[in-house]
């Protein structure tokens, strides 16, 4: 082997050397920054969800960029000259491979560059490449590793995106799904009639609700605590207008007593204010056109005018007008208060209408709700991929029987009706088997709950409001559900044990008051009339599901 | 072939060591001035010595030409030396007919080893008139130029720029000098030495153990060492640095810096770093002989400007801060 040769090929092997050694240098240091951002993301998650979308393009990026930094490391090979220099560097040669090298391209003849070149291929000759380009895991390789095992250990570790909140107040992005979104429609379309008809501040209130709660600004726990508010509006209205149905009965019955207006009359018993508005407006039409009008007309509206319950002052006025118009034998006074009561009869049917709309709407917001909760909970016990982001964080599992924060609970009523069964002990709970809302005050009383969630409670199963009647859905509460809810039952047991033994003062007081309730002020209503007034947010249908829903549960003693 | 110049460097290299073990018999603890005055011999230019008076600047040069079997000459620079008073001049003689002819008479520039004793004490005038001499090696009086003998080599001795009495060298005539030394005070031990030496009888006298031919000869074996380019660039970019207001300047070099070193910065360089490669037994020059020896070859290369003067700027300084951002190949 010449000098020259073996020159050369000490160079290649260093060279060779010198850029595994580089390349492993490079590709620790950029794997453990990378490594890094991709921990780092890793651990954002565990706080933050950043959904399936974010996480697939930050790894996509990842990888590119990885493979980017990998082609750009590879780079050129080392040149022999770049290899020279090193082996000066590294052997402390003083130049002298640099300087062989460069003679040898050089094909000089010169007996002083042979002899440089023959001592430098004995010198090269003496090198141990392998120990002066030993194979060094520099540290940067033990911090990709170190990271590595723990991107790996997060990656795999039992804990869910989103696991640990850091912003608990934070409202989660709700993506609903297809069929929530048509009943955020139908919703909407609802409201705006009911407003057409009679604006109210129920209707502001819930049009609000409902505009938070489909951009996503309110988290559905707080949209069903709103709801609650917005329902009490609701009921208080639903009061109204049963009084005022009540008194256009009586109205009715009165009216009857005449020839004139016994149609007028039998419209208002049958509920049908439309036909009995009319009626009046052609006696109004007949009296202007001077018929006589009968006798015993002016009795028939003066009794009338006596029902002056809440929401019929306007109607009573202007029968008492009719009458006094009759008894002056003045018919045009008499024809502007027939006209005028069928105006105000017109108005009070818009009035119903509107009731019944808000009725219905609210019954869609349940199954709105429930729709929204039910998804988080398929989502969380089946892990489906849903969208990340309609799962709230620090969210548990609801279920339609579930104990979280707003989940309904046995003999839970609403807080407004005539509640009496109080103080009574959650073993012994049953549902009442009759309407009336008997046993609904105890979700007002049970320790811990809430008794302004009592509406969104049930909502996981039933809507409320007269006027809707959707299907039964029994699917929920069967298999693994009810046996998570036995636990929690058998905690929330303890947890009310303790606590009912030191009863809060709140509570008392809350009960005093409940006691106090102007609604529960004796009334010679009709058993019908009570059941429309106080209506139960358990419907009769679902009555025997539930109750046998909790003998199911029920612990051995 | 190569035995023999293996043989070659083997010569060269003892010769050198005892030259340098003589001037060591009388001067002590100036090793790299000695090194330093040989290389400037071997590499056919002249050497300064910077020094305060009293350091045996003058007896390290009479020394060096004790052992060295050429002719010596001093010269003391004085304010009113003329330059006929070292180059010689043409006086009148009669011839054995009694003609009156104009004969050349030379000077004390005339010899082979040249000690300008202090030389910044004489005027610039006289002082330019080495510079033929130093360079071309030849003197020129009236209209006849005489060839002086090789090797012909000028030490010159200057005291600190500062002293009074003392005229700045031109610049034309530093970069004549291969390298400037600065003769810095002995240590201790050196001084027992020296007193040892100097104050007892028997002081110790070198051998000449070297003539001129044999040092023409190193001279040619300094030529015939092989640089690669590699570390020829070296020693240009470190030259190129040097110059102000160039893409190779360093930043010192822009801000301080009125001239750079000339091309005969680098050849200095290159040739002072082929004798340090023989010195050290190897043919090839490495960037760390060109290194050892960059400061001594261009310090008085390397012109201040007003800004530096002021802020007392040391060349050394900048020289230093060249050499250690200039990547080596």
């Amino acid at each position: 082997m010449s000098d020259r040769e073996i020159i050369i090929e000490s160079l290649a092997k260093a060279g060779s050397r010198i850029r595994t050694n580089r390349l492993i240098g490079r590709f620790a240091r950029a794997l453990s920054i990378f490594i890094a951002i991709a921990v780092f993301v890793t651990a954002v998650n565990i706080f933050i969800p950043l959904g399936r979308t974010v996480l697939g393009a930050f790894w996509v990026l990842w990888l590119l960029a990885l493979a980017a930094d990998v082609v750009r490391n590879l780079g050129p090979r080392t040149g022999l000259s770049e290899a020279a220099a090193d082996v000066d560097r590294e052997a402390r040669l003083k130049d002298e491979v640099v300087s062989a090298y460069w003679f040898l391209n050089q094909n000089a003849n010169n007996p002083w560059i042979d002899l440089q070149i023959r001592r430098a291929a004995a010198t090269v000759r003496g090198l141990d490449i392998r120990g002066l380009y030993p194979r060094i895991f520099p540290p940067a390789s033990y911090i990709a590793a170190g990271g590595l095992v723990l991107l790996v250990a997060l990656n795999f570790a039992p804990i869910e995106p989103g696991a640990i909140d850091l912003f608990p107040s934070a409202p989660p992005e709700i993506d609903a799904p297809l069929e929530t979104e048509e009943l955020f429609d139908e919703i909407e379309e609802l409201l705006d009639r009911a407003e057409e008809l009679q604006p109210s501040q129920s209707i502001e209130e819930f049009q609000a609700l409902l505009e938070s709660l489909e951009n996503s600004e309110v988290a559905l726990e707080e949209a069903e605590q709103q709801m609650e508010d917005v329902e009490s509006l609701i009921d208080e209205g639903n009061l109204t207008v049963a009084g005022i149905l009540e008194g256009l009965e009586e109205v009715g019955e009165d009216l009857q007593q005449s020839e004139d207006t016994q149609m007028a009359g039998q419209g208002l018993i049958e509920g049908n204010l439309g036909e009995a508005a009319s009626e009046l407006e052609e006696l109004a039409e007949e009296i202007s056109a001077g018929r006589e009008p009968a006798s015993d007309l002016d009795d028939a509206l003066r009794e009338a005018a006596g029902n002056r319950r809440p929401g019929l002052e306007e109607l009573a006025s202007q029968l008492e007008a009719g009458a006094a118009g009759l008894d002056s034998e003045n018919l045009e006074a008499v024809e502007q208060a027939l006209v005028g009561s069928a105006e105000s009869l017109n108005q009070l049917a818009n009035i119903i209408e509107s009731q019944r709309l808000q009725n219905e709407a609210a019954a869609r917001m349940d199954a709105l709700q429930d729709a929204l909760r039910e998804a988080q909970a398929e989502t969380e016990i089946s892990e489906i991929d849903l969208p990340d982001d309609l799962i709230t964080p620090n969210d548990e599992v609801q279920t339609p029987f579930s104990t979280g924060e707003g989940a309904p609970q046995p003999g839970e009523g609403d807080g407004t009706g005539n509640e009496e069964t109080t103080g009574q002990d959650m073993s012994e709970l049953d549902l009442p088997s009759e309407s009336g809302g008997e046993g609904g005050a105890q979700a007002g009383e049970a320790p811990g709950q809430n008794p302004e969630n009592l509406n969104a409670d049930a909502n996981g199963l039933i809507p409320m409001g007269y006027g809707y009647s959707p299907e039964i859905n029994e699917g929920a509460a069967t298999s693994l559900e009810v046996q998570l809810q036995e636990e929690l039952v058998e905690v929330m047991l303890d947890e009310i044990a303790s606590e009912t033994e030191e009863e809060p003062q709140e509570l008392s007081s809350r009960r005093e008051a409940s006691a106090l309730d102007y609604r529960n002020a004796p009334s010679d209503l009709t058993p019908a009339q009570q059941g429309l007034l106080n209506p139960d947010r358990i419907p009769r249908e679902y009555q025997n599901l539930i109750k046998e829903y909790f003998e199911a549960i029920r612990t051995e003693q | 072939m190569i035995v023999e110049l293996d043989q070659q460097i083997e010569l060269f290299q003892r010769r050198f060591n005892l030259v340098k073990t003589e001037v060591s018999k009388v001067i002590v603890g100036y090793d790299e001035i000695i090194d330093g005055i040989l290389m400037g011999l071997l590499a056919r230019g002249h050497v300064l010595l910077e020094g305060v008076p009293g350091l045996g600047k003058t007896k390290l040069v009479q020394t060096l030409s004790g052992a060295l079997q050429l002719r010596f000459s001093r010269i003391q620079f004085t304010p009113d030396l003329m330059p006929a008073d070292i180059t010689g001049t043409n006086v009148i003689q009669q011839n054995d007919a009694g003609e009156k002819l104009l004969q050349f008479q030379p000077g004390p520039l005339f010899g082979n080893i040249i000690l300008a004793d202090e030389i910044n004490r004489a005027t610039p005038k006289t002082q330019s008139a080495l510079l033929e001499a130093m360079q071309e090696k030849t003197v020129t009086v009236g209209k006849e130029s005489y060839q002086l003998e090789l090797p012909f080599f000028v030490l010159a001795t200057q005291n600190p720029l500062e002293m009074e009495g003392t005229y700045p060298l031109p610049e034309a005539q530093l970069d004549r000098f291969f390298m400037k030394l600065r003769v810095d005070y002995p240590s201790i031990q050196s001084m027992h030495i020296i007193l040892n030496r100097t104050t007892r009888t028997g002081e110790p006298m070198p051998e000449r153990v070297l003539a001129g031919p044999q040092i023409l000869e190193m001279r040619e074996t300094v030529l015939a060492v092989p640089i690669a380019r590699p570390v020829q660039e070296y020693a240009v970019r470190l030259v190129l640095a040097t110059h102000p207001d160039t893409p190779e300047a360093h930043a010192m070099t822009n801000q301080y810096v009125r001239y750079g070193a000339s091309p005969r910065g680098a050849q200095a360089l290159v040739l002072g770093g082929k004798i340090r490669a023989l010195l050290h037994n190897r043919v090839h020059v490495s960037a760390e002989d060109i290194r050892a020896i960059t400061l001594s070859v261009l310090r008085h290369r390397v012109l201040l400007n007003f800004e530096g003067e002021a802020e007392q700027i040391e060349t050394d300084a900048i020289l230093e801060a060249i050499l250690r951002d200039t990547p080596e190949p």
